[in-house]
């Protein structure tokens, strides 16, 4: 294995979703490579994949890369790990980056995993905040990646000292996208390629139908009304389904919440969820896990209830409201009834 | 939780099977009563896992095996990856391999997909309908945006969700016949790893350091009797533009 430091250059996984549009979130995590790149002083790239590429090259090139390398061809149209490992795993063998990112998608996910392996390098995943700091131990720049530890309110920063490229994964919202002011020239690489999709191991039988995985659509509720097991029954999530309606609000769960099947995955708000900012989140019975907590950090205000005084929700809470829900969700929902019917 | 190392400290926590990893053993029973063959169940952990392999021998598996060394300690997913591998080669042949998606530890979901790209078996998640036909699997699945109808070469990897199926718990007669099945204990000799295999020294990535999030708010606590932290929680809301905006069509 050669020398971390011969590896140069920050690289996003231009991921294009649902063959329609270059995915927000690879264009937040070029805003933050660009950051990194000029620290580091290294090259920022954007490698892509799709049918008819060139079409979101535009996207990519508004937000800082240095270069574009990108496969053009109906085998990228969905994301398959048996055509896109390959070709990627040979550029970074080739041009030897020191750090990929990638969005915390299904696709960015197990595509980072399987080149892990293959390249036999650390991945981290979820990461909620990247910096370079000098370490007296392992030398300048070294990147610190952190995430929310084992529970309670504990962070971890993570690194990846000796083995490139050193990857990871990052969920949509945790960085905001900016288009680059600069007139940088951004260089176009068209990649070879010759299909393989004749010798894939998985083979459809049949046309595939479009089948949208669920969303709760909660990146972009400007109100959210949050639950967790301390709404203690079917019933009161009811209630709060039925005060989030009444608000103009999303609901969104905690792991619990989603455990006990109260909600759904896709509502669950967090690190491995999803990462809010609404105006106001009102959370209720919710105890205030790191990993939920993270998610959160973005909103506008937020409002909690918990019976709990110590609840670590408390600590990141506008206003703090100790009660038991039990009494306290019938109460808000009929006064909110009022206050609509006032208007 | 070990402040120093950044590390879990596993023995003094009550372990339990992860809830996803019920549902793949659920999967693998069913497949069993189906097309028979035996199910193995593997585990990765310190001696005391050997409690919850007792648990799914109960609950029907047929043997046991846990992977257990003090070399194993402090891997992250890559060298847990390399380790069941290991383990995946000593108990070839086989022709599924079930696993849970998601973990309440760690939860970054990498552990099945590196072993698939390990062992280079295809993994398939969200499956619908399966069926296994001679050496080959079928199955109507979701992936991505799309709902596909696929076939694959045995062996195969399942990524079993909650959704799956609903996990059947053991009876009194399951744990009894649990304590005649095979538990095996495998170290990292018996896996073939060097003496100079040491997890935590060789995983790429490690802890620097832990720190407690700091996120600072108004924290402004509203006290009184429920109904004035109900009036006074619509104010606020009322200040913020939600309940006077919501006006009923």
């Amino acid at each position: 294995m050669s020398d971390a430091d011969d590896w140069s250059g920050v690289w996003v996984f231009g991921e294009v979703r649902d063959h329609e549009e270059a995915s927000t979130c690879a264009l937040e995590l070029l805003t933050k490579g660009r950051e990194l790149a000029d620290q580091l002083g290294q090259r920022l790239a954007c490698v892509t994949f799709g049918l008819d590429v060139e079409q979101y090259l535009p996207d990519f090139e508004a937000h800082g890369p240095d270069v574009v390398y990108y496969w053009s061809h109906a085998d990228f149209k969905h994301y398959n790990p048996e055509l896109f490992v390959p070709p990627f795993l040979k550029l970074v063998k080739e041009k030897q980056p020191n750090v990929v990112l990638f969005p915390a998608t299904e696709a960015g996910s197990d595509l980072a995993a399987r080149l892990a392996v293959e390249l036999e390098t650390g991945l981290t995943s979820h990461v909620t905040n990247l910096e370079l700091v000098n370490d007296e131990e392992v030398g300048p720049n070294l990147l610190v990646m952190d995430k929310p530890a084992f529970g309670g309110n504990t962070m971890a920063s993570i690194v990846c000292p000796h083995h490139r490229p050193v990857l990871v994964t990052v969920k949509p919202g945790v960085f905001s996208k900016k288009e680059s002011e600069s007139n940088r020239k951004v260089e176009r690489v068209a990649m070879p390629y010759e299909s393989e999709s004749d010798g894939l191991v998985v083979r459809q039988v049949a046309a595939p139908q479009r089948s949208d995985p669920p969303t709760a659509q909660l990146e972009d509720a400007p109100v959210i009304v949050g639950g967790g097991q301390g709404v203690g029954s079917e019933e009161r999530w009811a209630m709060l389904e039925k005060l989030a309606q009444l608000l103009g609000g999303k609901v969104g769960a905690s792991r619990n919440a989603v455990f006990k099947g109260w909600a759904r995955e896709e509502q669950l708000i967090g690190q491995t969820g999803v990462t809010v900012a609404p105006d106001v989140y009102l959370c209720l019975g919710i105890s205030g896990q790191v990993q939920h907590n993270v998610g959160v950090l973005k909103s506008g205000i937020i409002i909690a209830v918990n019976k709990d005084p110590k609840a670590l929700i408390f600590e990141v809470a506008d206003y703090c409201v100790v009660a038991k829900l039990e009494e306290f969700l019938p109460k808000l929902l009929e006064a909110v009834k009022d206050q609509t019917r006032l208007k | 939780m070990n402040y120093e190392t950044g590390r879990v400290r596993r023995q003094h926590v009550e372990l339990a099977t992860n809830p996803d990893d019920l549902h793949a053993l659920e999967a693998t029973l069913r497949l069993r009563e189906q097309y028979g063959g035996t199910v193995t169940a593997v585990t990765m952990g310190p001696p005391q896992a050997a409690a919850s392999l007792r648990e799914v021998l109960a609950t029907g598996a047929d043997r046991g095996v846990l992977l257990c060394d003090e070399r194993f300690a402090g891997a992250d997913t890559l060298l847990t990856s390399r380790v069941l591998c290991a383990a995946l080669k000593k108990l070839e042949p086989y022709d599924v391999v079930a696993a849970g998606c998601h973990s309440v530890d760690g939860n970054t979901g990498q552990v099945p997909v590196q072993v698939s790209q390990r062992a280079k078996i295809p993994l398939v998640k969200k499956v619908r309908e399966m069926k296994l036909t001679g050496d080959a699997f079928w199955a109507k699945r979701n992936f991505g945006h799309e709902f596909q109808e696929i076939t694959a070469p045995l062996p195969v990897m399942l990524g079993v969700d909650k959704y799956w199926n609903k996990p059947r718990i053991p009876t009194l007669a399951g744990i009894r016949r649990a304590y005649g099945k095979e538990l095996s204990t495998w170290d990292a000799e018996e896996l073939g790893f060097g003496l100079n295999f040491n997890c935590a020294r060789d995983s790429p990535t490690r802890v620097l350091r832990v720190f407690p999030l700091r996120h600072a708010r108004k924290n402004e606590v509203i006290s009184g009797t429920v109904d004035q932290q109900v009036a006074r929680v619509c104010e606020v809301l009322a200040a913020e533009n939600v309940l006077v905006k919501r006006v009923r069509e």
